[in-house]
């Protein structure tokens, strides 16, 4: 699987830029040259100097240590819906193909009400409810991407539901814990891992969306969508503002979704082989 | 274009004149794959127009390879390193893919195995067979339905309209395969490559196709290339037959020489192996052998599916050591009855007894106790796809041991994967392997190995024999005989094909539209049938025989 994938040019590329980006996520704080809530009133929206590299926002602090310590928060709540999701998602779609008509039919409707639910709308109802803070807006962003895992593992399992190994297995006596455990996951595991990737990268714009409504993120501490919220609010002094932000977005993103498209087409390859 | 145009403005007429050219002719073709390998090597032959030609041999012997050479359809990764193939005054590896476009399905065509996989499924038949005529000769809507409803017609459908309107799910692999014929010569076409055609099919279906096919050559002036493991097959239809074995070339001659006057070993055992072998039929009968007490019984068993009753009052009995030939054609209720037996379907009437104990309608823990016991096992039809693709060998023998005795330990247990690959013939290296790795007939042992590892008292095989070639079919036919007499495993073996049956079964029951029909000692009821189903199971087997006479002395293999 990983050399099929390094085939693909893109997925090359991808990789490179998720190294970066784990990179910054892991040390990004620790490599910031300034101290990201540092304030210095001699130097308020400078441009790229010497000294900031990417200038300073209103208050004077340095947008490149900012960006660098926001990358860790970013990406730390990416994937942490993503987990939820995977969780809650993969465990029920499984069940829902081997467990018997009654849990399948309950898991396909609370499936399909929570696919009604606006992304945003209920992020924002639910830091509302629960608090301001961004644990709690991700978990409701993992509970709202649920269905996609859902469908995606259960559909995976219904293709090899009936195949005659999995009769074989009933045959010798396997338990239903037995047969998914021996016999499903591994057919199940190249498509959620296809899905997780793509939906990192699609939790990575809803932070970046919320952050950027200052949902979920207490004022001082950064975070790429916030970042790219001042910037905004300043861009008539620095015109150049929100590019490093925009950029890092759309980069981590883009890359999430080509490693995602990658593996999925090296999948393809490998069975059609 | 310019070779477009010299295909396409062929004038038929003045060619049929003059028969000499042949119309295909290979020339040392040699197929590679990626990593170098050969694997054809110097094939030739040069086929005349109106020819017959059969290519036999066991699965990898190249014999599809070929032809899927000539359609310039190989598998990726492998192609042709050397050699020609020239259709009519075409040179074919020169075609560049628009040409190939108004050749391949016009002028070549062919028909596989697998037929349902060539059918879209959510269209109806009709439908495709007249997008296809659309396609390939430019015609109006209408033109191309009625067409298509002749050529239904034509390949055998007596309601032709009927048929047009349904979907392949509801044709079975014979139907699904007339159609695929009127998919293949809808253009007209002058060569039909029928790649085991027949093979998925039982023999009655199989007559009536390889019938249907030699029907259409004739109205059609069709020139034929047939593929098959099975030299009988070959022999009803073709002139002239290659033996092929390991990429190469064995012998090739007029289907007459071949079959009378074989100058390989090799011919010699595929001729053979198609005798029915009598193995079981010879055997002294055991003098008490009617007063064992069955292992498995099965006694007024009525099952089906919902209200569809599908067998009726069925009464079996299996002792100890004893194999029970199960015959029937597609759809007689062989599946269905051992599927009841293995609980898979409720029984709605009737008792099935294993070891003096009823095993129907058990359910939840009990009907599990008796699974992981492992005393009646299951050897499904097609071994690749009752193998889980992504464990190994041995994994796959060892999950019933584990589910048995899951403290037994991992050395215990290897042990018992050893012995088991062992029994069945099997180097016991090959426990590492991934099924696809494997060949068809050692995946048929790893099967079974599979099964004996629990060292179960009775043995189902549904078809354990009929997708392996000649050769291997007999090696898994002998292992099973072997069971039993040694280890006293009673086996049912259901299977279409009369001469597996023959060879190994004490007694065979023969299936008809979910009865039992008629039931005996093998040999006394293959040599004397009673009942006119098992006569006519009897004459549509397929036998070596010399279709017609050699009169095309045209066709050359130098």
């Amino acid at each position: 699987m990983i050399r099929n994938l390094l085939r693909y040019p893109s997925a090359r590329a991808a990789i490179v830029i998720l190294a970066v980006v784990a990179m910054l996520a892991a040390f990004g704080p620790s490599l910031a040259p300034h101290d990201p809530l540092a304030q210095d009133s001699s130097a308020l929206l400078q441009g790229p100097s010497a000294a900031y590299w990417l200038g300073t926002d209103a208050l004077g602090r340095d947008v490149f240590s900012r960006l660098l310590a926001g990358s860790t928060v970013s990406v730390l709540a990416s994937l942490l819906s993503v987990s939820i999701g995977m969780l809650l998602g993969v465990v029920p779609g499984l069940l829902s193909v081997f467990l018997g008509k009654r849990f399948e039919w309950v898991s396909l409707r609370l499936i399909d009400a929570l696919m009604m639910l606006p992304f945003l709308v209920f992020a924002i109802a639910m830091t509302a409810m629960l608090g301001n803070g961004l644990t709690q807006a991700m978990f409701a962003v993992g509970i709202l991407i649920t269905p996609a895992f859902f469908r995606v593992s259960r559909a995976a399992a219904l293709s090899v539901a009936n195949a005659e190994y999995i009769e074989a297995a009933r045959l010798m006596g396997a338990s239903t814990a037995s047969t998914i455990r021996h016999h499903v996951v591994s057919k199940v595991l190249p498509a959620v891992a296809v899905s997780a990737a793509s939906m990192t990268g699609a939790c990575l714009s809803i932070v970046a969306s919320l952050t950027f409504l200052g949902i979920g993120v207490v004022p001082p501490d950064p975070t790429w969508g916030g970042l790219l919220a001042t910037d905004l609010s300043a861009l008539y002094d620095r015109p150049f503002g929100p590019i490093a932000p925009a950029l890092l977005i759309v980069a981590t993103v883009w890359a999430l979704n080509a490693l995602a498209d990658a593996m999925r087409d090296a999948g393809t390859q490998e069975q059609r082989a | 274009m310019t070779t477009l145009d010299n295909v396409v403005s062929l004038d038929r007429r003045a060619r049929r004149a003059e028969p000499a050219d042949p119309i295909l002719s290979v020339n040392g073709l040699r197929i590679i794959a990626a990593d170098g390998r050969e694997l054809v090597r110097d094939m030739h032959f040069n086929l005349p127009r109106g020819g017959t030609l059969g290519i036999v041999g066991e699965s990898g012997s190249g014999k599809s390879l070929t032809c899927r050479a000539i359609l310039d359809v190989l598998p990726p990764g492998l192609s042709v390193a050397s050699g020609s193939i020239r259709y009519r005054d075409v040179d074919l590896s020169r075609l560049d893919a628009t040409s190939w476009r108004a050749l391949r399905g016009v002028e070549l065509s062919a028909v596989f195995q697998d037929p349902g996989s060539y059918l879209n499924p959510s269209i109806p038949v009709g439908r495709q067979l007249a997008e296809a005529i659309r396609a390939n000769l430019k015609m109006q809507r209408k033109a191309a339905r009625d067409r298509a409803l002749d050529l239904l017609g034509r390949v055998g459908f007596a309601d032709a309209t009927a048929v047009y309107h349904q979907y392949p799910y509801e044709l079975s692999g014979g139907m699904a395969q007339r159609v695929l014929i009127a998919l293949a010569i809808c253009a007209g076409p002058s060569l039909l490559i029928a790649d085991e055609a027949t093979t998925a099919l039982d023999v009655t279906v199989q007559a009536e196709i390889l019938a249907l096919i030699d029907t259409l050559r004739r109205e059609e002036g069709l020139t034929l290339i047939l593929v098959s493991h099975d030299l009988a097959v070959v022999s009803q239809v073709c002139d002239h037959v290659i033996v092929m074995r390991s990429g190469e070339i064995v012998e090739a001659g007029s289907t007459r020489e071949i079959l009378h006057h074989p100058k390989s070993a090799y011919t010699r055992s595929l001729i053979d192996d198609h005798a029915v072998h009598p193995i079981a039929v010879n055997r002294p009968q055991s003098a008490d052998a009617p007063q064992r007490v069955p292992i498995l019984s099965v006694r007024g068993l009525h099952a089906g599916y919902g209200i569809r009753t599908v067998v009726q009052d069925i009464d079996l009995q299996v002792a100890p050591g004893e194999i029970l030939g199960l015959i029937g054609e597609t759809g007689s209720g062989k599946t269905t009855l051992l599927r009841t037996v293995l609980g898979l379907i409720p029984a709605a009437t009737g008792a099935i007894e294993l070891d003096g104990q009823r095993i129907d309608g058990l359910t939840g823990k009990p009907l599990r106790d008796l699974r992981r016991s492992g005393a009646l096992q299951y050897v499904f039809q097609d071994p690749l796809r009752s193998l889980d693709p992504d464990l190994t060998i041995g994994a796959s023998i060892a999950e019933g041991l584990y589910l048995r005795e899951g403290r037994l330990g991992v050395s215990a247990i290897d042990a018992s994967v050893t012995a088991a690959l062992r029994a069945v013939g099997l180097e016991p290296e090959l426990s590492t392997r991934l099924p696809r790795l494997l060949s068809g007939g050692q995946r048929q042992r790893a099967v079974i190995a599979r099964a004996l590892a629990l060292e179960p008292k009775v043995l189902l095989l549904d078809e354990p024999v009929s997708a392996l070639d000649a050769v291997n079919r007999l090696h898994v036919l002998k292992l099973l005989r072997r069971l039993a007499d040694e280890r006293g495993i009673a086996q049912i073996f259901i299977s279409h094909d009369l001469g597996s049956v023959a060879g190994i079964a004490d007694r065979v029951a023969v299936l008809y539209r979910g009865q039992v029909v008629e039931t005996g000692p093998a040999g006394a009821l293959l040599a004397n049938p009673s009942h006119p189903y098992t006569r006519k199971l009897l004459d549509s087997a397929p036998r070596l025989a010399v279709a017609a006479p050699a009169t095309r002395s045209l066709f050359t293999v130098y």
